[in-house]
């Protein structure tokens, strides 16, 4: 009699588990299919993302270009300068030497 | 009055006579700077020193110059404008994205501590419920260890 009590308290204690384990399980289930819908519009996101960092690279680098270039042309600016300065400077050391006779008869 | 470089102001003094080719000059005025305002024919004209032409000679050049310096300065001037705006372009677009990079990141974070999550539940999935909270007891376990041959026995002994 008592072997049979306590198998049924054995049993009942392995359903109550069974049970138990069963709600965990579907809780769990439920929760990784929430995760996987969260994680592929997260994934969804980054791929834009990641698009628009793609995109904005891109930009950037045509950007680096242009500023490359316009950097070139500045310096080609700044060496034409100089070139204006020494020939200023030559002009009028010319003119400064010059014989009183060819500043009056040359041409102003 | 026409501004025209004659020859030296001496000759041009001396010749105040009509000359046998009938040019008529005459010095109308003597300007404190050694120069002569003469009329040759009936027009009056201005006669400059060498130091005054080679002055002007100076000056045109030096004008010249500028202009030229002016022009390569406004180039300088535009294309150092352009170079800012591109420059401020970039930083724009540099911010931009690190606001996407740090959104990116955020992401990952979320995605990460989603599935750590998950993972510390799956770790506890065994014995969640308030049964086997029971028998996880220490006292309880102890318990069973030594009450279940016990009983075991006292079964054996009764048949």
């Amino acid at each position: 009699m008592l072997q049979k009590i306590w198998l049924w308290a054995l049993r009942l204690l392995a359903r109550r588990l069974d049970a138990d384990l069963d709600a965990e399980i579907k809780l769990y289930e439920s929760r990784r299919q929430s995760l996987d819908t969260e994680i592929a519009n997260h994934k969804q996101v980054i791929a834009e993302l990641e698009k628009q960092q793609t995109e904005i690279s891109a930009q950037r680098i045509s950007l680096h270009l242009e500023i490359e270039a316009g950097v070139q042309l500045v310096e080609a600016l700044k060496t034409k300068l100089e070139k204006i300065n020494e020939e200023h400077k030559s002009t009028q050391f010319e003119i400064a030497h010059r014989s009183d006779s060819d500043v009056l008869r040359g041409t102003l | 009055m026409c501004f025209v470089a004659l020859f030296s102001p001496p000759v041009i003094a001396s010749a105040q006579t009509a000359s046998p080719s009938k040019v008529e000059i005459n010095v109308v005025e003597a300007l404190p700077s050694g120069e002569f305002i003469v009329r040759v024919n009936g027009i009056e004209q201005r006669t400059i020193t060498a130091e005054h032409a080679r002055s002007i000679a100076s000056d045109k050049a030096e004008l010249a110059s500028l202009r030229e310096v002016k022009t390569n300065l406004e180039a300088q001037n535009a294309q150092l404008q352009t170079l800012f705006n591109t420059s401020q372009k970039d930083a724009q677009l540099a911010a931009t994205q690190a606001a996407l990079e740090r959104e990116r990141a955020g992401r990952f974070s979320a995605m990460y501590d989603g599935e750590q999550a998950l993972r510390f539940q799956s770790e506890r999935l065994h014995g969640r419920g308030r049964v086997s909270q029971f028998f996880e007891n220490p006292f309880v376990q102890v318990g069973v260890k030594l009450g279940v041959p016990a009983i075991q026995t006292w079964v054996a002994s009764r048949q």
